[in-house]
């Protein structure tokens, strides 16, 4: 099993270490995301909307998006996973 | 004639209602799942995140849990999908009992084992094990002879309003990446896409009508699993802390997938309307979703799991303030993270200790507060360091090294505290502002590799260490346990300013 896994911040692909969590690739990525989240000022959100903590797993090729908090996150019905 | 044809009619369109409804329309059963994952051990209500709307601990989960339960006795299942005992003072310091005494309680029917469940070793995790009134389960955990795992099974079967339900376990093969190797040594960890086929089949054979995958893999994974695997009707998930707050349903088999964020802030509730006569799942309620954990002073608390972690609270409020070793000097914060403090070389120098490593790094920014001369307490020690770090351990070449020396002088955030290596720094020249670096005396060899031991923060490229992002590593012990450890080792410490980091010509 590859050691590192590449993640996607807003589009941009991050090589992380397998095992790092969603704190970590804001880190690698741009550690004021990572402050922001931590202050409560963002929050973080998969591909399907939905939000997940900072100190949520990855996977490779997990998709996660930054928003602003009480804008952009949208409230999903039932919906289906993407296709890989 | 008209009238008599309009009977005609009328009578034809009974019979085809009639018709319809006995054939088209057939009885159902409900189920209700309720679900949590990576609990991490909140056993007290959450209050910092938002001060006014205090969310989860074990009373309030507790009562939600009841009340949702006493809505359908018969059609309840209770599942945890892992993580449930590592991550808070209250429940680390009994490694995971006030937790397990909570879910016996609650009658949960089954746990999946996430990742952290290994964070203490194979003997805690057999003793959790064993005083749980409900199975652990794991599908694709063997040891090296491809035997299972003492006492952990790989599914259950139970009945709920005359549907057998299997519950399967799953647990992520990203493990060994995610706790200490110790902890996992001589185990394999099987890809579950090619366990869960003949397991799908074991549980069919056996009268199961529907099948649920209790995993500990992450929604990703879980999507993925879901697509390539038939014969799942649901997916309850963990371990990317993922708020699904309404049931996903794959495309491909059909497969619903549900999580509940993480800290029991939620508690997730499917409720899968079941063919009595065939007992498969035909749909889910619109009522499925997740339910907010509110436990501020309105909410409705459970009594007797109030009391049942009292105990363990009130027994731990002393050990905060326990002695963990003594100091004979003030241990202090780097107080502009641009210069080397004796509090920094104590814990960098714990590091070492803990990891075996020859150099130890330490952002400056990690330690929060100074600790008076005197006796160290365990709340001191939580107070400098309160993040919840993990120790690191990779390897860096020499120019590596040099490289990290770099970013660490430049750093908006504040430079590295260190261990093993000595830098003595020329702030006039930026382009190359090292003007000697050694390990342990000697001068750095640009192609030699050095074992270094920093922390998850700053392995992932925090405070400028862009040269550490996607390196590989090991994970270590927690930051503060290595430094207790140092301390009782050690007492007194008398760490002190020796140099380890000189800028020449700053003006100074």
């Amino acid at each position: 099993m590859e050691s590192r896994i590449v993640v996607f911040i807003n589009g941009i692909p991050v090589t992380i270490h397998r095992g790092m969590q969603v704190q970590h690739a804001l880190i690698s990525h741009d550690q004021s995301l990572y402050d922001a989240c931590r202050h409560g000022e963002m929050h973080v959100e998969d591909e399907d909307g939905f939000r997940v903590g900072l100190e949520g797993a990855l996977s490779d090729g997990t998709k996660l998006y930054t928003r602003k908090q009480g804008r952009g996150s949208r409230v999903r019905g039932p919906g289906r996973p993407k296709k890989e | 004639m008209k009238t008599h044809v309009q009977r005609i009619m009328g009578l034809l369109a009974l019979i085809l209602l009639v018709a319809w409804v006995s054939a088209g329309v057939a009885e159902t059963t409900t189920l209700t799942i309720l679900h949590i994952n990576d609990f991490h051990g909140r056993i007290l209500p959450d209050a910092d995140t938002d001060p006014k709307k205090p969310v989860a601990g074990a009373a309030c989960l507790a009562a939600m849990i009841k009340t949702e339960r006493s809505k359908n006795r018969s059609g309840t299942l209770l599942l945890s999908a892992g993580d449930m005992f590592q991550g808070t003072c209250e429940s680390n310091h009994y490694h995971g009992a006030p937790v397990i005494k909570m879910m016996n309680e609650l009658k949960f029917d089954a746990m999946a084992l996430g990742n952290h469940e290994f964070d203490w070793g194979m003997t805690e995790l057999n003793r959790l094990r064993t005083s749980a009134a409900f199975p652990f389960l794991a599908a694709n955990i063997v040891n090296k002879k491809g035997i299972p795992l003492p006492g952990i099974r790989s599914y259950r079967i139970v009945q709920r309003n005359k549907v057998k339900v299997a519950v399967i376990g799953i647990a992520t093969p990203d493990t060994p990446f995610t706790t200490k190797p110790d902890n996992v040594k001589g185990l394999d960890f099987g890809k579950p896409d090619s366990v869960l086929p003949r397991l799908i089949k074991a549980v069919r054979a056996q009268g199961a009508s529907v099948v649920i995958v209790l995993s500990h893999l992450g929604k990703d994974d879980d999507s993925r699993l879901a697509s390539a695997v038939p014969g799942i009707d649901v997916i309850v998930g963990g371990h990317s802390h993922t708020e699904i707050s309404k049931p996903l349903k794959a495309e491909e088999n059909g497969t619903i997938i549900v999580q509940a964020g993480a800290y029991g802030a939620y508690l997730g509730l499917l409720e899968l309307t079941v063919d009595s006569q065939t007992g498969r799942v035909t749909g889910f309620t619109d009522t499925s979703g997740l339910k907010r954990v509110s436990a501020g002073p309105e909410d409705k608390a459970d009594r007797k799991t109030a009391l049942m972690i009292k105990p363990y609270v009130d027994k731990l409020r002393p050990t905060l303030d326990k002695e963990v070793g003594e100091t004979r000097v003030r241990l202090v914060k780097p107080p502009t993270r641009t210069e080397e403090t004796n509090l920094g070389n104590l814990i960098t120098d714990a590091m070492r200790e803990a990891s075996g490593a020859e150099i130890a790094v330490h952002n400056s920014g990690g330690i929060r507060t100074d600790i008076p001369a005197g006796p160290i307490t365990r709340r001191q020690a939580c107070n400098a360091f309160p993040y919840d770090n993990n120790l690191v351990t990779m390897s860096l070449t020499g120019a590596e090294l040099k490289t990290l020396l770099k970013q660490s002088v430049n750093s908006r955030q504040g430079i590295m505290q260190l261990s093993g290596l000595t830098v003595t720094y020329d702030r006039n020249k930026s382009e190359d502002p090292i003007v000697k670096a050694a390990v342990n005396g000697a001068d750095i060899d640009d192609k030699k590799i050095y074992r270094v031991v920093t922390n998850d923060f700053v392995a992932a490229g925090g405070d400028g260490m862009e040269v550490l992002k996607g390196k590989p590593y090991e994970t270590g012990d927690k930051l503060r346990d290595a430094f207790e450890q140092y301390l009782k080792k050690h007492r007194p410490v008398e760490p002190k300013v020796e140099r380890r980091i000189v800028f020449v010509n700053d003006g100074k």
